[in-house]
């Protein structure tokens, strides 16, 4: 079969989740994935995006692998000792628990970002789970050590299992790199203004959309923005008549792209 | 690895207080050291040593080799966990960016999965061009065989080889900032503080690191997908943290 010569860029925001989306979601994207392959169609990550998506991993880590230090001086405080005392004696009991929920909570509240709170969230769970796991094995009095190496080996295999995930997904759907493109080189003022007023103002789909409306202006590309996100589904026609970009959910983004090449296009500028 | 230690000295700027040459003396002991207080690990190496491809190959030996290659390939899994527990343990007495320790520990799988892939593919390629190779053997063909497979193996080996240098020169640079002397870094200094480390050096090796690490997954994945195969199941946080994702703010 073969390969049409126009392109279409996924939502990369959802495509790097695949793994682990609610059952809804991840059916979603799997229906997407195969009609992509089933239409032969090729995909484009944007490098943008990509730099971004790394640049939130990170970020997502940094914030866990805080509160997991500050956890660390949380109970060696209210252990009443030191260092060496933690390492060689302290044990967490249930009397604990109540004094673990209180830093998480007071953690959550000093975070900026959504991200960063429900990354904290995570923790806290991931911290009574494994305190749960622990107390039956150690009759209870769960070394502090232990118990802390265990939640940072959890958060590193988190990261790693993230990073999988990106490679599986990136290879499921056949995504090629593309030329980087500058957000910023194309102007969306009046787009970003219109969506404000109807309360949309996802910064990473708007650079997004610059980056699609640059490729169509400069490239001919026949863009279409596939994604599972409904707020952004919902300013479709805002988006399409400022920009030309078509927004489409991704269930029908291949079937809609499939129509789009059926109309005459003009010939694709070098 | 006396040319790793060596290369990887001379290719960091180390704190004035320490001697370079004593300093890959100290690494080359410390290296024998281990091997002699883990018999079993020192035989694994001398026998993947003596058992490496080289024409003639005898079927027996090649047999051995491939053998040789799956019991290593547990070993560095099994030390690869061991390695990930000691980061877990110094995440916390530090300030460096959380991202440094999760970065080791994704090297250290990646290099857990380059081993199993190694022995999977030497065990393939043997088995397809030399075990199961029918009649009277023919020598041309196994010469042949032999070639491609260092051919077939050589990128991958060379990108692994940046990979662990890279991760090593970070590592050493952390280390030897943070300690006093040859003593404290044999010891583990017992905090691993910012501050003490060049920042310009820093951010152009743990750079190169990512960068290195990056690479390879990407060229191990092609070779190997099914190494990077999902845990079995993500518990609910986790996949309440990516629902989440899918709503995301980059600035609030």
């Amino acid at each position: 079969m073969t390969k049409m010569s126009a392109r279409m860029y996924p939502d990369v925001c959802v495509l790097l989740t695949l793994d682990f989306e609610q059952t809804l979601l991840l059916r979603k994207c799997t229906l997407f994935k195969q009609s992509i392959q089933r239409l032969n169609i090729n995909c484009y990550l944007l490098s943008t995006v990509k730099k971004i998506r790394k640049a939130i991993i990170e970020e997502v880590v940094e914030a866990g692998g805080n509160a997991l230090r500050g956890l660390w001086f949380h109970l060696s405080m209210a252990k009443g000792a030191g260092l060496p005392y933690i390492l060689e004696n302290a044990v967490l009991t249930e009397e604990d628990l109540p004094g673990i929920k209180q830093f998480f909570r007071e953690k959550i509240l000093t975070q900026q970002r959504d991200l960063s709170k429900d990354q904290i969230q995570i923790q806290e769970v991931w911290a009574i789970d494994t305190f749960r796991n622990m107390e039956n094995s150690y009759n209870g009095r769960v070394p502090v050590i232990d118990y802390l190496k265990r939640l940072s080996i959890k958060h590193n295999d988190y990261y790693v299992e993230t990073k999988n995930s990106i490679l599986r997904t990136e290879n499921d759907l056949n995504l090629l790199d593309e030329e980087p493109v500058n957000p910023n080189s194309v102007q969306i003022t009046d787009l970003k203004k219109a969506l404000n007023e109807v309360g949309f103002d996802d910064d990473e789909d708007l650079n997004h959309i610059s980056c699609l409306k640059w490729l169509k202006q400069n490239r001919g590309y026949v863009p279409v923005f596939a994604t599972a996100d409904r707020a952004l589904y919902e300013c479709k026609d805002i988006i399409y008549e400022h920009t030309g970009v078509v927004v489409e959910d991704a269930l029908y983004a291949a079937s809609t792209y499939k129509s789009v090449m059926k109309k005459p296009w003009p010939v694709r500028r070098a | 690895m006396n040319k790793f230690y060596s290369e990887s000295l001379n290719e960091i700027s180390i704190p004035k207080r320490f001697d370079k040459e004593k300093l890959h003396a100290f690494l080359m002991d410390a290296l024998k050291n281990s091997l002699n207080k883990d018999e079993v690990f020192r035989k694994l190496i001398i026998n993947v040593s003596k058992n490496y491809p080289r024409f003639p190959l005898k079927a027996t030996q090649a047999s051995e080799y491939i053998r040789l290659l799956k019991s290593l390939s547990r070993k560095v899994a099994r030390e690869g966990y061991k390695l990930n527990e000691i980061i877990a343990f110094d995440s916390y007495q530090s300030d460096i960016p959380y991202i440094i320790f999760s970065n080791n520990t994704l090297g250290n799988y990646t290099i857990s999965y380059f081993h199993e892939y190694k022995a999977r593919a030497t065990g393939e390629h043997f088995r397809r061009n030399y075990l199961l190779v029918r009649g009277r053997p023919n020598l041309p063909d196994r010469k042949r065989a032999i070639q491609n497979y260092f051919q077939m193996m050589k990128p991958i080996q060379k990108m692994f080889q940046a990979l662990i240098k890279s991760q090593f020169k970070l590592w050493l640079l952390i280390v030897l900032s943070n300690s006093e002397s040859i003593k404290e870094f044999a010891k583990g200094p017992q905090f691993l503080s910012l501050k003490k480390i060049d920042q310009k050096q820093f951010e152009s090796l743990a750079t190169e690191h990512s960068e290195q690490l990056e690479n390879f997954r990407r060229e191990l994945y092609q070779l190997e997908p099914d190494l990077f195969r999902p845990t079995p199941d993500s518990d609910e946080p986790t996949q309440t943290m990516w629902q989440n994702m899918i709503m995301l703010r980059i600035t609030e």
